[in-house]
């Protein structure tokens, strides 16, 4: 029992130290950067010139053939709540009240950011996402098996899931109008927007388009583009003229891509699900031969040792069986001798008696 | 729970019950005895810090302890007793502004100075049963500080200087004693100008002359409360009274304090003071500084203390004593405060004049407005002192402006973008009066000095709006410039729609109208979608 526990910590160490020795690789590996695909898409939400019309979610909602909301679109009713996107939203825009710099409220809008390297694209294992060259995140749900695991893994909770479709959900979140902008148009939701608060453009474009805002205008704005650096870069990029996390926008998602916090591990897979296999079975099989020759060889040992028993035995019956015959043989002859002498007495005491 | 217990031990239950009222008691108690200092006490101005003895070199054993000076002062005067109580008098008559020692001679006698003072005089009235302070460690050294601190900084402005020299007759020696001192020919010119507190007394006690902090507590408190000690109306003798911004937005205030008077010029020509022959730079500016006595609270918003003029510090390299600042950054620069450029630009903040100059570029001036200023009309070096006094009579001349009708559209109807909702009409006319003539009890640009120096013409006034359209040029259309939205090749335009929302709305928020609520305050919903 104790042998064998031995034995099984000696494989598990075996195995660590061979998936130690593939981690300088995947570091190197780790050590590249992506900054998006040149040329990609996105969107400028500037929230200073939102003045919350939901202009865009009733855009949204047209242009991607949602079903009709409780509320109108020109109800600002719908603002006292902070709302989330869900089934039928893809997109809404919150108010902050209060946060404003004359103390006035602040709109932001809220749909999926179209990260650069997206964590929902990383823990799908179906990759029903896909980061498009254009910079749209495109969900694929034929292959979806409904997991949800992109839903826990977005940094700002954004996708949407289906849970009243009984039979064939699907997760629902904002394509960035991907088939829009296939046919050369822009996002419902910026074509709607009469502010402008929403710029779209190659994202290259928007970050210099944002520091020059920021440059010409530092009382108006935050000194900070979000977005550009969060979670190693969104599509979507917001600017502000108050701390991000007072209009509802994380400021502790860090800059760190999601893929690279999982690689580590993730990276291990292969490693423990290719290698550990074979290792084990090899260690398995040589353990099997070992015992299989030790079998082989106490077997020949338990023959060689009956063999030599059963012969000497043998001898020793012989031997007794011959001590045996001759003791019979003496036993004879001085049986034989007493009865002659026996016979010979009373022959002669007859004779003296005759 | 509790009637758990009073089922399983029942004969306890008296007991407990009476221990429970005590409690209870003690609790009322405490709050009905703290209850004017309970948490969420919003800051108090009258907090000492008592952590001077880190200057002492040592680090402070326990947390420093927040010392709450009216409170004591409140109580020693119930009692009939004054400030020596805990203050005592230097040779020179007046208090020390330490407690109970005129210096610190070391760590542990300061510290000996505190406890065997405070405790001693807590635990004497704790005797008496009188109201009483900590005399345990912890109630003062607290870790975790107990109230915060927000007093306000303390200065003179010309309102109050102005009810300082009423109240003493026009006497300035009674504060400036600097005339006092002086004795020779200097005199005549001192007793003319006396000098800004600040010019002597600085941040920190320099080798004969106390901090401004210390001479003006000195200085203040004592004539205040001599006047209170004759009965006479006097100023504040409680940190509150200078310091706690409700009390200072309560004080009297004199929107025209009449002018302080030390011979100072009504228009200054400003220029580097150099005459280089051949040197070419640019010409000197005419600065109404009278008009600009009216336009600060105080002579130290732009002088800093020191009654001298700009150039004396800062030269065209900058100088040590111009903390390295030269002269045209003293004057241009967006960084500093108290530069001219930077006050006009803060005044662009106002509502009436940020609903056109918020959308432009922030800290850009146009190379048209350095004329305004350097304007041309005198001669490039600067003239002497009383020649320059009786030259600069005039300032740089306001412009007037003129709309008359015909020569533009009354009502403008925008209507090119109809789909959804109808066109909008524009009244014209009364955007550009509302602009001129002031809304709300605001000044237009007329009513101010200011816009009226900056706006040099009509078009200048235009240009809110019509932006980039040259001067003296018709405003070309909007749709000129403004077409489809995110042109890859000038993203930062906007679109025709996004620009007419820009400005509209985005002038009605600048400007502090709540008019626009929604998209129906201007357009009227398309007919056919009705």
């Amino acid at each position: 029992m104790d042998r064998s526990r031995r034995k099984l910590l000696k494989l598990f160490a075996a195995a660590g130290a061979t998936t130690a020795l593939a981690q300088p690789a995947q570091a190197a590996s780790a050590n590249k950067h992506f900054d998006g695909y040149p040329g990609s898409y996105g969107v400028l939400h500037d929230t200073t010139r939102c003045v919350g019309c939901r202009s865009c979610e009733a855009a949204c909602n047209e242009v991607n053939n949602l079903p009709k909301p409780d509320k109108p679109f020109d109800d600002k009713s719908v603002f006292e709540e902070k709302r989330r996107t869900k089934t039928g939203v893809f997109t809404v825009v919150n108010r902050y009240d209060g946060v404003g710099k004359d103390g006035g409220p602040v709109y932001r809008k809220l749909q999926c950011n179209h990260c650069l390297e997206p964590a929902c694209g990383n823990v799908c294992f179906v990759h029903a996402f896909t980061k498009s060259p254009e910079g749209a995140v495109v969900y694929d749900p034929s292959v979806c098996v409904g997991c949800r695991y992109c839903l826990l893994a977005c940094p700002w909770s954004l996708p949407g899931y289906e849970y009243d479709n009984a039979f064939s959900p699907v997760v629902v979140r904002c394509t960035m109008c991907y088939p829009r902008i296939k046919e050369g148009k822009l996002p419902g939701c910026v074509e709607a927007c009469p502010m402008e608060a929403l710029t779209f453009g190659k994202r290259d474009d928007l970050i210099k388009i944002a520091r020059d805002r920021i440059e010409k205008h530092p009382d108006r704005y935050i000194d900070h583009i979000y977005g550009e650096k969060e979670i190693s870069g969104t599509s979507w990029l917001y600017l502000s003229g108050v701390p991000f996390d007072k209009i509802g926008l994380s400021t502790h998602v860090g800059v760190t891509p999601p893929p690279k916090l999982t690689a580590g591990a993730l990276g291990a897979v292969p490693m423990v699900v290719g290698l550990w296999p074979a290792l084990l079975t090899g260690v398995w099989a040589i353990n099997k031969r070992k015992e299989k020759v030790a079998a082989q060889e106490q077997a020949e040992a338990v023959k060689t040792a009956i063999d030599q028993t059963t012969t000497k035995a043998n001898a020793d019956l012989d031997d007794y069986k011959k001590k045996a015959e001759l003791q019979k043989e003496k036993a004879i002859d001085q049986a034989v001798k007493k009865a002659l002498a026996e016979a010979e007495k009373a022959r002669e005491q007859a004779e003296e008696k005759a | 729970m509790e009637s758990m217990m009073v089922k399983t031990h029942r004969r306890r239950t008296w007991p407990q019950a009476a221990g429970l009222l005590i409690l209870l008691l003690i609790g009322l108690m405490a709050v009905d005895l703290y209850g004017d200092e309970a948490p969420g006490d919003p800051g108090r101005a009258d907090l000492i810090t008592l952590d001077g003895m880190k200057l002492l070199r040592h680090e402070l054993e326990r947390a420093p302890v927040q010392f709450k000076h009216d409170t004591h002062t409140d109580v020693i005067k119930a009692d009939g007793l004054d400030c020596s109580t805990c203050h005592l008098s230097e040779t020179s008559g007046r208090l020390s502004q330490k407690f109970m020692r005129l210096a610190d001679e070391n760590y542990e006698r300061t510290m000996e100075v505190y406890h065997s003072n405070c405790i001693g005089c807590h635990q004497r009235r704790l005797d008496n049963d009188q109201e009483s302070g900590p005399v345990t460690c912890g109630d003062c050294h607290r870790r975790d500080p107990e109230y915060t601190d927000n007093r306000q900084p303390m200065g003179f402005d010309h309102s109050l200087h102005a009810r300082h020299i009423a109240a003493t007759h026009n006497k300035c020696e009674s504060c400036h004693h600097e005339i006092l001192l002086t004795e020779d020919e200097e005199n005549e010119e001192a007793k003319r100008k006396p000098s800004s507190c600040r010019d002597c007394h600085l941040k920190v006690d320099s080798r004969d002359v106390p901090s401004m902090s210390r001479s003006a507590h000195w200085a203040c408190l004592d004539c205040h409360r001599q006047l209170d000690a004759a009965g006479k109306s006097s100023g504040p003798s409680r940190c509150a009274g200078c310091h706690d911004a409700a009390k200072q937005a309560a004080w009297k205030i004199d929107p025209n304090p009449p002018r302080l008077d030390r011979d100072q010029p009504d228009n200054v020509i400003v220029s580097s003071g150099i005459q280089a022959p051949g040197a070419h730079r640019m010409k000197p500016v005419r600065f109404p500084h009278k008009a600009h006595e009216g336009y600060t609270d105080t002579c130290r918003a732009c002088h800093h203390g020191h009654m001298q003029s700009c150039s004396t510090c800062h030269t065209l390299d900058g100088k040590h004593q111009g903390a390295g600042i030269t002269l045209e950054n003293a004057f241009h620069s967006f960084k500093l405060d108290g530069t001219c450029i930077n006050c006009h630009e803060g005044s662009k903040k106002r509502p009436e004049c940020a609903g056109c100059h918020a959308p432009m570029a922030q800290n850009e001036i146009p190379q048209s407005a350095c004329t305004v200023c350097h304007g041309g009309d005198q001669q490039g070096s600067p003239t002497p002192k009383n020649a320059q006094e009786a030259e600069a009579g005039t300032a740089i001349a306001a412009q007037t402006f003129s709309f008359s009708p015909g020569t533009i559209p009354e009502t403008v109807l925008i209507d090119s973008l109809e789909s959804k909702y109808k066109g909008s009409l524009f009244p014209h006319r009364k955007v550009i009066d509302a602009l001129l003539k002031g809304y709300d009890g605001k000044p237009g640009v007329a009513a101010s000095r200011l816009a009226a120096v900056f706006h040099r013409t009509n078009d200048t006034l235009c240009q809110g709006c019509h932006h980039n359209t040259p001067v003296g040029q018709l405003p070309p259309s909007c749709t000129s410039c403004h077409s489809a939205p995110f042109d890859e090749n000038n993203l930062n335009r906007p679109g025709l729609k996004g620009a007419y929302h820009l400005q509209c709305v985005g002038c009605h928020q600048k400007m502090g109208l709540d008019n626009l609520q929604g998209c129906s305050d201007c357009h009227k919903p398309h007919a056919s979608k009705e």
